[in-house]
């Protein structure tokens, strides 16, 4: 398989997938697609090193995030040009997912819709694999708390 | 927590799928097109002009943003972050400062510099017809479809109709953008007239419920210098406002206005100067002379956080060589939402707050240019004591040497010490995941002080990071 074709079939079998984990982590769609075609546009340029990556996915995730991270430019928007996203069942979660500081969103993105292991996460974050559970029982314990359904009571709606 | 709550959140987090449906990505090409083009920005700015290079915006009103296609023609222009890139064509000769001559006198259709004498005994300008761009030029420009349109009257927020003495042009195209130009000929008073312009535009653009001034850039190394400004305004509708780009650069005694604008959502990313530049070469082309094309700019609004006492000064960093790096963020305390509750680095594991510290900050140091580029994270931990602090910075120092993480290669690259203080300088390498970390830790007094890069390609050497510590060192206790 040349080199543009291996890209190529690896941004059909990804491309997708990385969408999704970009709008659990920004609740925006606009900003999820840009960033994502953007992080496959970085990773054709150094597609030599990429390529050989334990996970050329994650690199592309990881990517994306910082890029949609990125605060460098501060935004004014009004409130009804926020985002084009959720609306009906989805809108509770992306709302409690946005109530999450950012590295806890992260890895709960990342462990439970990626389903990458935690030491994963934790090379990709540059952080150790008990930083990553603190921030998954965080996470979990927030989410738990705010979710109205039955992972509250699961829980106890209890912080950890 | 059990995994029944993992299995439902998991559920949850899979059910966004139903979001996308109608979202969709511009394909494999497209990556890859973007991909080049940026490189040959990259190789052109570089090997022939050498001048500076200046990261591509983002204008988030194309139709592309919101009206996804399987595979865009062309280059692909609505990327949220940027590269670097230079004008196409850049000056081959020194710049040249175009200084009509009122005394000179030539018709409209010339192509040089149009003079007149006024019944004032001022002088007046004529635009040159071909100091505007054409209908080509900006389809190049913005890879969009565009139809000529009536110039003046502009639907677009804000944008001012034209003036007596100036000439435009107009397009749009079937997306429901608007692109248009207006240069202005004031014998004497460009200068003024650029700045009552710009004043005249952010004034608007903050002037009510349905307006929002976004950006507002200096612009140098075009013309004589200009402004690229951002705002949203209306028409708008429940999804989105109309986002219009001012491009304005004053040439001699000419301004050029350059407005594109549309329906959008968002601006993420800086404006970008090239419209300026390609207005400035047309016009100083039109006048037989050649412009300044380098462009910088620099941010007014939102306005940068300055240096703050106590922690590394963006001087700082340009002396390390991390000349890019121009933006500090806030102070981010451990309490505030978001804030740092660790050094949050796998190379400095030790907690500051189980070794007594009262508060722990963070800042970051960014390339306003670059979205998700460089950065440089600080961290300040402050003691109750000197000695507290000693003892912590001595622990957090002796587990640095010791790689928790399976595949990470940790060295020591040395030690920095003067009045009052002292560290150590690590480079962390996962040759597994090709990532690279250069860190450091201090101490001064009761404060300990943690600097973390992770590296890009070569940019920054143990040496420099030696030297940016010893700088954080020295900054502490302001």
């Amino acid at each position: 398989m040349g080199r543009s074709a291996d890209f190529d079939a690896f941004y059909d079998a990804t491309s997708r997938r990385v969408l999704h984990q970009l709008y659990a982590l920004t609740g925006d769609l606009d900003r999820a697609r840009r960033c994502t075609q953007e992080a496959y546009a970085r990773a054709w340029r150094q597609w030599s090193a990429v390529s050989v990556a334990t996970s050329p996915e994650a690199w592309v995730r990881t990517t994306a995030w910082r890029l949609a991270s990125g605060r460098r430019i501060t935004v004014r928007r009004t409130a009804r040009h926020t985002t084009r996203a959720a609306d009906g069942g989805s809108a509770d979660l992306v709302a409690a997912l946005r109530t999450l500081p950012e590295r806890q969103r992260y890895v709960i993105v990342a462990r439970l819709l990626a389903g990458s292991a935690v030491a994963d996460i934790a090379a990709e974050t540059g952080t150790s694999v008990a930083t990553v559970e603190n921030r998954l029982a965080k996470a979990r314990a927030t989410l738990a708390r705010i979710l109205p359904d039955d992972t509250a009571v699961l829980t106890g709606g209890h912080r950890v | 927590m059990s995994d029944s709550h993992d299995d439902s959140l998991s559920r949850r987090l899979s059910s966004l799928e139903t979001d996308l449906a109608g979202i969709s990505l511009s394909g494999p090409a497209a990556a890859r097109r973007r991909a080049a083009q940026r490189t040959r920005h990259q190789v052109t700015g570089g090997v022939l002009a050498g001048v500076a290079a200046v990261a591509l915006g983002v204008f988030a009103i194309s139709p592309p943003d919101f009206v996804a296609s399987p595979e865009p023609v062309g280059p692909v222009t609505d990327s949220p972050t940027t590269g670097p890139t230079t004008p196409s064509e850049p000056p081959s000769t020194p710049p040249v400062e175009p200084t009509p001559d009122p005394s000179e006198t030539g018709s409209p259709d010339g192509g040089g510099q149009n003079g007149s004498t006024g019944n004032d005994g001022t002088s007046s300008l004529m635009v040159p017809p071909d100091a505007l761009l054409t209908l080509d030029d900006v389809i190049t420009e913005t890879s969009e479809g565009w139809a000529e349109a009536g110039a003046g009257d502009s639907w677009l927020p804000c944008v001012p109709g034209i003036p007596s003495d100036g000439v435009g042009i107009a397009f749009e195209s079937a997306y429901g953008s608007r692109f248009e130009q207006v240069v202005d000929p004031i014998a004497g008073g460009a200068e003024d007239r650029l700045e009552d312009l710009r004043a005249e535009l952010t004034e608007c653009a903050e002037s009510g419920d349905d307006f929002h001034l976004v950006q507002v850039w200096s612009l140098s190394g075009v013309g004589d210098g200009g402004y690229l400004i951002v705002w949203n305004g209306p028409p708008t509708t429940p999804d989105t406002a109309t986002y219009v780009t001012a491009s304005l650069v004053r040439t001699g005694d000419f301004v050029s206005a350059v407005f594109h604008g549309g329906p959008g959502q968002d601006y993420n990313a800086p404006a970008q100067p090239r419209q300026a530049v390609l207005s400035a070469e047309r016009l100083c082309r039109a006048m037989g002379s050649e412009c300044p094309a380098s462009p910088e700019q620099e941010r007014l609004y939102p306005e940068p956080v300055s240096d703050v006492d106590g922690w590394l000064t963006i001087d700082d960093l340009a002396e390390v060589g991390l000349t890019a790096l121009t933006e500090g963020s806030e102070v981010m305390d451990s309490g505030d939402a978001g804030g740092a509750t660790d050094y949050g680095f796998v190379g400095l594991e030790r907690d500051p707050f189980a070794d007594g510290a009262e508060s722990l900050e963070q800042r970051t140091y960014t390339d306003p240019l670059e979205p998700g580029g460089q950065v440089v994270n600080q961290l300040r931990a402050t003691f109750p004591d000197a000695e507290t602090a000693r003892a912590h910075h001595d622990a957090l120092a002796a587990a640095a040497e010791q790689p928790t993480q399976p595949g990470d290669v940790v060295e020591n690259t040395g030690s920095i010490s003067g009045a009052g203080y002292h560290g150590t300088v690590w480079v962390l390498s996962n040759t597994e995941f090709g990532t690279s970390w250069l860190y450091g830790a201090a101490v001064s007094g009761n404060v300990v002080t943690v600097v973390y890069y992770g590296l890009i390609d070569d940019e920054l050497s143990p040496d420099q990071m030696s030297h940016l510590l010893e700088l954080a060192a020295q900054r502490i206790g302001g």
